[in-house]
């Protein structure tokens, strides 16, 4: 065998390995390009999900919380409709509003007509209950900034519709109108595991970086 | 097999001594202008250096056989190894026979211009004679040696002050170095590879030469050697291309310069 074909033998022994290592680099390169891909899409749905709030280390209680709270207006709500089918519906639910405050005292045409208003959707959700209805008097609560009765109302057409993304928001929305942030960020969570919902996330980071007031 | 395009080309990179196919390079050109410059001038010693296989001994071949009509200047192409031999070379190149250059110099019309090669092969004893010689004003040296050794003659201060120029030779550029393939394969009228062998094949051998001229000659003699080879043994390698870039790696293999 002549030395050129002993080189011929060894250049092709060279240029095998030349692409193995090519293809091995790519390969390497691939990976580490696709890893960090997922490391920064794990790390910004880790902040979303796991960026811990002042005393804020078990998530697990607040949920519990949370169920407590969508199960009590149920139960309030089923019990009342009962009253209201044998008594005045509109007296049992006075029972459950908030005193107007003073701010829409001093408005009295505007809040006598919203209020007449929200009684009306009260009478006509009391008669056949859906949950745009009662999210619709929630709008109005909200609008009042009635939040303690936004909130109960949201609650009630999550009641009807566990998967209405409004009634989770507005929900949420009134509870950290009121103050309570902590409360609002764990329904917010849990609905963001359940559906993850874009506005859930975004409302989650506005609350947590103070943007919504 | 004579018939081979690759034979003129093979010949084309024999590492030979050929002053009239001398290939000009704008590097080159300025030494070789710089030397003729300085040849009429009242110096001692000028200092040509350089990495080996840059150029030194084919530039002063060409500065020679440019200066052929005139019998000023005479060379030592190959190195003596004591100072009776050094002797006996120099006064048979410039007197025609053995005579002590120092008692023969009234006989010198006018200056000797001697050019010495590979003089980091000489020893102190020779070089301390060619300090001397310079002295008398009737010898002129032109001294070449490697770039190491030229600092450590520069350091020795009585023969310093003796330089009267350095003439530093550099490898050429990569564009450089593709005219010097072209201009080498022109010139052994290997035409067709000429027009085969494209830009980035030179920049690829430079890469493993870096364009050191006597280690590039020998690859490209390498790589027409094996393509000569393959051409008669199995054309079908050739993939009918003149110049088909595995064969440079194969070059590269052979020479070393890849390890497979």
């Amino acid at each position: 065998m002549h030395e050129y074909d002993r080189l011929y033998q060894r250049w092709k022994r060279y240029r095998f390995k030349k692409i193995l290592k090519t293809i091995l680099f790519l390969l390497i390169l691939c990976l580490v390009v696709v890893g960090l891909l997922f490391a920064y899409r794990f790390k910004t749905h880790e902040n979303i999900t796991t960026k811990k709030l002042p005393k804020t280390n078990n998530i697990i209680l607040p949920q519990k919380e949370f169920e407590k709270h969508l199960k009590a207006p149920s139960y309030k709500y089923r019990s009342k409709r009962k009253k209201s089918i044998k008594k005045k519906p509109i007296r049992t639910h006075r029972a459950i509003q908030q005193p107007v405050p003073k701010t829409i005292i001093q408005k009295p045409l505007i809040i006598k007509n919203d209020q007449v208003d929200i009684n009306e959707l009260k009478r006509l959700f009391f008669k056949a209950p859906t949950p745009s209805k009662a999210l619709i008097i929630a709008r109005r609560y909200y609008q009042q900034k009635r939040y303690k009765e936004s909130a109960l109302w949201a609650l009630k057409a999550n009641e009807l519709d566990k998967s209405n993304k409004e009634s989770w928001l507005l929900f949420a929305k009134s509870l950290a109108k009121q103050g309570k942030k902590r409360e609002a960020i764990n329904v917010l969570r849990i609905y963001y595991k359940k559906s993850g919902s874009k506005d859930a996330r975004i409302l989650i980071q506005d609350i947590i970086n103070g943007v919504f007031r | 097999m004579s018939d081979s395009i690759y034979k003129n080309a093979k010949d084309a990179f024999i590492d030979k001594v050929e002053p009239e196919r001398f290939v000009r390079l704008d590097s080159n050109v300025v030494k070789l202008e710089k030397l003729h410059s300085i040849i009429d001038t009242p110096f001692k010693i000028v200092l040509i250096s350089g990495e080996p296989g840059i150029g030194k001994t084919m530039l002063l071949h060409r500065f020679l056989y440019e200066l052929s009509d005139t019998n000023s200047v005479v060379a030592l192409f190959q190195p003596a190894f004591s100072l009776e031999e050094f002797k006996k070379k120099i006064s048979t190149k410039i007197f025609g026979h053995h005579v002590d250059p120092m008692e023969a110099m009234n006989r010198i019309d006018g200056t000797k211009t001697i050019i010495v090669d590979e003089a980091q092969l000489y020893s102190i004893e020779i070089l301390e004679y060619i300090r001397i010689l310079a002295d008398t004003q009737k010898y002129k040296f032109i001294l070449s040696l490697h770039q190491n050794t030229n600092e450590e003659i520069m350091a020795k201060k009585h023969f310093q002050t003796r330089i009267a120029h350095t003439i530093e030779l550099k490898p050429p550029n990569q564009k450089e170095f593709h005219i010097y393939v072209q201009k080498k394969l022109f010139s052994y009228n290997a035409i067709e590879i000429a027009q085969a062998f494209t830009p980035k094949m030179s920049n690829k051998i430079y890469n493993f030469t870096h364009g050191n001229l006597r280690n590039s000659n020998k690859f490209l003699y390498t790589l027409f050697d094996i393509l000569h080879y393959f051409e008669e043994k199995s054309p079908t390698l050739l993939k009918n291309k003149i110049v088909d870039e595995k064969f440079i790696e194969m070059s590269a293999i052979h020479l070393g310069y890849i390890n497979a």
